[in-house]
């Protein structure tokens, strides 16, 4: 791997930047694997990569039926954060926290963390009780987490309409001060080059088709480059789990929902954190091209459509303008909407499936960004070891039968209230 | 936008309408199913792209219930009916 530094971007510009090599090779797929990879995304790069670096598994191949970078890793809100209650959920998202903080220096690709922090602004009494009880449940855990005044909010957040004669008025908030965000494309080209350097083969454009299933166990898939065996498979496909999984005949826990978002044209710095509100369940943040970011929210219906939809554009428009009234004169730039595999209690599904071999990393619902680093480190440790790893074991497929689901927003089966 | 056929309304847009669950999970004899079936049925979905039957409600018009076949990645929608609970048990599933 070409190592990237000052002395390498001023070598490289004296010699007319022409002897940059590519950050990853593109090789023909070999006719057998240790392990296949099925999808290209950050969950997949970063399985691929802690494979091979913290197992020393390198015969490995990552399987994309499109390109890297081109599927829900860039159609998301880019924010990190694990401010959660129940405690399997928040020990899992604080420890995807924590690699993040160090994926630039360890992958030698600046990752553009930020670590800008999160506010959530309470709108009644009982709003700012319910995330005292959050804060003091993430404190108990050893999770950094504050109270702010509305005082304190409106000084930090002057952009914010301090009116109190407004539909949502500020009473308070609360703050996870080390939540962030990150570059979307930078993470997954990192992952991608890092494992790459590290002897996985990174395939582009080679969907698979099929899967070989003999006798129980998995041997391989069918793909549209040909035939490919392995011993075992992963499926990181978050967005089109249901679809892939089918191909092993599995049923699955979920129901795919589209997620809207949005990019205003590029402005000053006006915003330095990321907000969040009781009364909506998106974002407003601004990117570091000075893009007001906004979004995301479910269309609410069942879609694998993957386009904008005016209805809720509207909708985000509405409550951003609501907080943000000086951002009124703003023109869109660009709208997306994320593939959201919706499980039935709003957590994802990790681990082992009913076939020997098989994998499974899905469902990830809205919050798939966040936990891209602690998702391949916990799953790369279950396919190494061949059981789940212990972050990751109460996520197991089977949690529906046997009643032990992880429903954070305690909504039942309703995968859109999720 | 969706422009979604109500049987007591005619054509309304979608946002009068609100998504209430897949058909499968309304369509059963209660009384005949087992636990393991029964889990099956509130939890799993068979999530294909393709054409899924729904119920939907007209929650912002005249608050029927409905059933749509709709197609969930061009979102056409093939067939509307009324739900009515009476004719699923005489064991007709519309």
């Amino acid at each position: 791997m070409q190592k990237y530094s000052s002395l390498a971007l001023l070598k490289n510009a004296l010699t007319g930047n022409a002897n940059w090599s590519p950050a990853w090779r593109s090789p023909e797929p070999k006719a057998h694997y240790d392990t296949i990879v099925i999808g290209g995304g950050g969950h997949g790069l970063a399985t691929a990569y802690y494979l091979a670096k913290n197992h020393g598994i390198t015969d490995v191949a990552v399987l994309d039926k499109g390109w890297i970078g081109g599927g829900n890793t860039g159609r998301n809100t880019t924010i990190v954060r694990s401010d959660y209650l129940i405690e399997e959920n928040s020990q899992f998202y604080d420890f995807s926290l924590g690699l993040w903080a160090g994926l630039s220096e360890e992958l030698n690709f600046n990752i553009m963390f930020s670590q800008r922090g999160t506010v959530t602004l309470a709108h009644s009494e009982g709003q700012l009780n319910q995330l005292a009880r959050l804060a003091n449940a993430m404190l108990l855990r050893g999770i950094e987490a504050e109270l702010l005044t509305r005082e304190e909010v409106l000084s930090e957040i002057p952009v914010l309409n301090g009116s109190r004669d407004t539909r949502w008025p500020i009473v308070g908030a609360f703050r996870q001060p080390n939540a962030g965000t990150a570059r979307h494309d930078s993470i997954v080209w990192g992952y991608a080059r890092a494992a790459d350097s590290l002897g996985v083969d990174i395939i582009q454009g080679c969907e698979v088709t099929g899967m070989k299933i003999d006798k129980g166990r998995i041997r391989g898939v069918q793909t549209s480059r040909g035939t490919i065996n392995a011993n075992k498979v992963a499926m990181v496909v978050a967005g089109h789990t249901s679809p892939v999984a089918a191909m092993a005949g599995l049923k699955l826990p979920i129901e795919t929902h589209m997620l809207q978002a949005m990019v205003s044209e590029p402005i000053k710095p006006v915003l330095d954190t990321v907000v969040m509100s009781m009364a909506f369940d998106g974002y407003v943040s601004q990117t570091n091209k000075g893009e007001i970011l906004m979004g995301a929210e479910l269309d609410l219906y069942p879609s694998f459509s993957q386009r904008g939809n005016l209805p809720r554009i509207e909708e985000i428009a509405r409550y951003t303008l609501t907080l943000f009234p000086s951002f009124g004169r703003l023109r869109l730039m660009r709208t997306w909407a994320g593939v959201n595999d919706m499980t039935m209690d709003g957590s994802p599904l990790i681990g082992l499936t009913p076939i020997d071999g098989l994998y499974i990393n899905g469902g990830w619902c809205y919050g798939g960004f966040k936990t891209i680093p602690g998702s391949g480190w916990a799953f790369a440790d279950t396919l190494a070891n061949e059981r789940p790893n212990e972050l990751i074991a109460p996520f197991a497929i089977d949690r529906f039968m046997t009643g032990r689901t992880i429903n954070e927003n305690g909504h039942g089966p309703m995968p859109q209230h999720h | 936008m969706q422009k979604i056929p109500c049987p007591w309304c005619g054509p309304r847009a979608q946002t009068e309408f609100e998504y209430y669950c897949d058909a499968s999970v309304v369509d059963t004899h209660f009384d005949e199913e087992s636990n393991s079936e029964a889990l099956e049925r509130v939890f799993i979905r068979d999530d294909y792209i393709g054409f899924h039957n729904e119920i939907w409600q007209h929650v912002a018009g005249c608050r029927g219930w409905l059933r749509l076949e709709r197609h969930n990645r061009t979102h056409e929608i093939r067939g509307v009916t009324a739900c009515r609970s009476d004719r699923r048990r005489e064991g007709d599933p519309s």
